[in-house]
């Protein structure tokens, strides 16, 4: 029987790949046959990552996102090594838990350039020759945050926001070159960013909000990773600028 | 630590006119003292003292003066490593 998610002979740049969504999308992916490359801010967390993956001569090759004026160089260095990819999954990002009362413009301007910026530069570069091969796509882990409201999280809700509507006019720039652009929206999943969230609310609060809001509980990595992975495999040929939610109920209400 | 530099940002935080709390305020009788302070608060002294408040611990501080001393005890721990 084929697998219409087999992505034997694809090469997949997944960001964030040292924890959490992008870490278990890295792993999801090498099962689906796919040589991934792996980046982070860590080498030994994206080394770690790369062990316990199914061998398919992935490469590890770290980046710090807060600095997006960089990525073009570092892409089209990673494409001249590995020829032109065929996906990117850009799964990193950083949570901000800051309330309007305490909200600077400089906290909001870094949640933007890390969450949003990034994936302006990631895009833009996988879009140019040669660093895409015919039917690229392109998978930006979003949140149910930049949809629906989130108390304390303004920022971060409005980093999200900007990658959705980012992602829909992308899509329709990009589509005559045969490139998708989606995004997945998952809501609160067991991952270390979850586990800040502990910095600022107590496990118990934390528990109460999560099972009042999510009617299927917590979500894994994992969850969130089949979809990615749907997104970038050949069962998401007919698919872009769209939002695939993945938030065990959450905005079900 | 700055007691009162301290204060001045709690009223903030509770949204009250400045130099409304004191040392010997009662937090929990506090109208805006919710879980949304409590996040703000911790938000706040993670920018300016990067310290980082525990929640529970936060929420065994009865009056301000207790939390300015939890607040001197952590700086006393973080400059003791």
């Amino acid at each position: 029987m084929t697998n219409p998610l087999q992505l034997s002979g694809r090469t997949i740049l997944v960001t964030g790949a040292s924890s959490g969504i992008g870490r278990a999308t890295a792993m999801l992916l090498s099962e689906l046959g796919a040589r991934v490359v792996l980046s982070g801010r860590s080498v030994e967390r994206l080394e770690e990552t790369a062990s316990a993956m199914q061998p398919c001569g992935h490469l590890v090759r770290p980046f710090e996102l807060g600095n997006p004026e960089g990525i073009a160089e570092w892409l089209s260095g990673i494409v001249a090594e590995t020829g032109p990819l065929n996906g990117l999954a850009h799964c990193a990002g950083i949570t901000s838990l800051m309330p309007l009362r305490v909200l600077s413009l400089k906290h909001a301007a870094e949640v933007m350039r890390v969450n949003y910026e990034s994936a302006v530069a990631l895009t833009t570069s996988f879009s140019k020759k040669p660093a895409h091969q015919p039917g690229g796509s392109i998978v930006l882990v979003a949140s149910v945050a930049g949809f629906v409201g989130l108390a304390g999280s303004a920022a971060y809700s409005a980093s999200k926001g900007a990658l959705i509507a980012f992602a829909k006019s992308a899509a329709l720039e990009l589509a005559k070159g045969g490139i998708r652009v989606n995004c997945v929206a998952p809501a609160y999943v067991r991952t270390d960013m979850y586990d800040r969230n502990l910095k600022v609310l107590t496990p118990e609060q934390l528990e109460q909000r999560v099972s009042a809001m999510q009617p299927l509980g917590l979500g894994t990595p994992l969850d969130v990773a089949h979809a990615i992975a749907f997104l970038l495999a050949d069962t998401g040929r007919w698919i872009t600028g769209s939002v695939l939610t993945v938030d065990g109920g959450y905005t079900a209400q | 630590m700055d007691r009162q530099a301290f204060y001045r940002q709690l009223d903030e935080i509770l949204e009250l006119d400045s130099g409304t709390i004191t040392g010997t305020t009662m937090l929990k009788g506090q109208e805006g003292w919710n879980s949304m302070a409590v996040i703000s608060l911790i938000a706040m002294v993670d920018d300016h003292y990067a310290l980082a408040l525990p929640p529970k611990s936060i929420a065994e501080c009865a009056t301000a003066e207790d939390l300015a001393k939890l607040m001197e005890q952590h700086q006393a721990e973080a400059a003791a490593r």
